[in-house]
């Protein structure tokens, strides 16, 4: 006899979570890690700080530059990011593999995390899959979700543009990690790069290991 | 119908967006100009100008319209107890409509005398709008110290076309 658990997915009426939730939660995570950045980075001020003092041989390391600069502040807040969607998306994978056989082929892998995967974080699928059969896809999503409501005040075109994608940047790092999460759990280990090159769309480029460009 | 101008005040009493469509007075030819922002990054020149018969800056237009919705506001709830809420006043040359929502943000609409209650309107702006362009913007700060994060494309965009579709229409039948 096989044990019947609830299954959320086909309840009715229960089990439903606000999307405007999830969407605020995810906003949030951006400024959240800049936070945690900077603080650790103070900490780790304040400690080197008072290493130095009591002469104990520490100093010197890291330079003496005062927390952290730009580069690395957006490196930190990228591994975090990154690496919390890495978890999430070993997760989801789990979760919604569940039905399915084993994958054969690394782009039916790729297939079921344009269309059944991203139907379940972004409620729609990816509009655009390009492959080189080599091991490189670029998946295209012209309205994705965490950028769609996004937008500045148009002070002077030209330069805003560019500032506009620097700081829409960091809101993909976590879907890239989460990606990375997917592919890693059904056997592909890949790289991601995210970037977005005009608002909403965004487009994710997988590189998997072992493949040529 | 109207519009001549629109003001939105956050619940630190702040105007964090403002919105004009008051047509240039008679003495310039140039065609009616609309012009926003947040109330400090305003063009002193531009706006004297632009104020039309009232001849006041923005910043203190703004204070205006602010200190009369808030006295009339307790007004009303001293005389016709907590549950009553100001909703519009009309003089001889405009009506000001009044939407607050519960967490006390205030948005306010000046149009001409023939307009309906535009209660209702202002309700989908707050809703469909502001929650949808700055409330949910990831680039939008969440409180907007001189109206920073407001007066963003998207917002600004669909605003002047839900004006356009929806305000300016009425009556048109």
């Amino acid at each position: 006899p096989t044990m019947s658990l609830p299954d959320p997915s086909t309840t009715q009426n229960e089990g439903y979570v606000s999307a405007t939730c999830f969407d605020l939660l995810l906003i949030e995570l951006v400024p959240m890690a800049y936070r945690i950045a900077a603080d650790l980075a103070a900490k780790e001020e304040v400690w080197l700080a008072s290493k130095r003092r009591t002469n104990l041989g520490v100093g010197g390391i890291g330079g003496t530059a005062p927390g952290l600069d730009e580069e690395e502040l957006r490196e930190t807040v990228f591994f975090r990011l990154d690496s919390i969607g890495y978890r999430v998306g070993l997760a989801l994978a789990e979760r919604f593999s569940r039905e399915r056989p084993r994958f054969t082929d690394p782009l039916d892998v790729i297939k079921f995390l344009c269309k059944d995967l991203w139907v379940v974080v972004f409620r729609k699928q990816i509009d655009n899959l390009k492959t080189n059969h080599r091991g490189v896809y670029v998946l295209t999503d012209n309205n994705f979700k965490p950028l769609k409501n996004m937008s500045l005040e148009k002070a002077g075109a030209g330069r805003s543009r560019e500032t506009m994608m620097q700081q829409a940047q960091p809101f993909l790092y976590f879907p890239a990690g989460v990606i990375r999460g997917v592919l890693s759990a059904l056997g592909i280990q890949a790289s991601v790069v995210a970037e977005t090159s005009e608002l909403p769309g965004a487009t994710f480029q997988i590189r998997t290991v072992g493949s040529k460009p | 119908m109207v519009v001549y101008s629109f003001y939105i005040f956050d619940r630190h009493t702040e105007c964090i967006y403002t919105r004009r469509w008051t047509p240039r007075p008679l003495s310039s030819a140039k065609p009616a100009r609309p012009q926003s922002g947040g109330s400090v990054l305003s063009n002193g020149d531009a706006n004297t100008v632009a104020a039309g018969r009232r001849g006041l800056s923005k910043e203190d237009d703004a204070k205006l319209v602010f200190g009369t919705i808030f006295s009339l506001r307790g007004l009303v709830q001293k005389l016709g107890g907590d549950d009553n809420n100001f909703v519009s006043y009309r003089t001889g040359e405009y009506k000001l409509h009044y939407y607050e929502t519960p967490t006390r943000l205030k948005f306010v609409m000046l149009t001409d005398t023939k307009v309906p209650n535009l209660r209702l309107h202002l309700h989908q702006i707050w809703a469909n709008l502001y929650i949808e362009y700055v409330v949910k913007n990831p680039l939008s700060p969440v409180e907007h110290p001189g109206g920073i994060g407001v007066a963003n494309e998207l917002f600004e965009g669909t605003l002047e076309r839900f004006k356009v579709t929806s305000i300016d229409s009425i009556g048109e039948r």
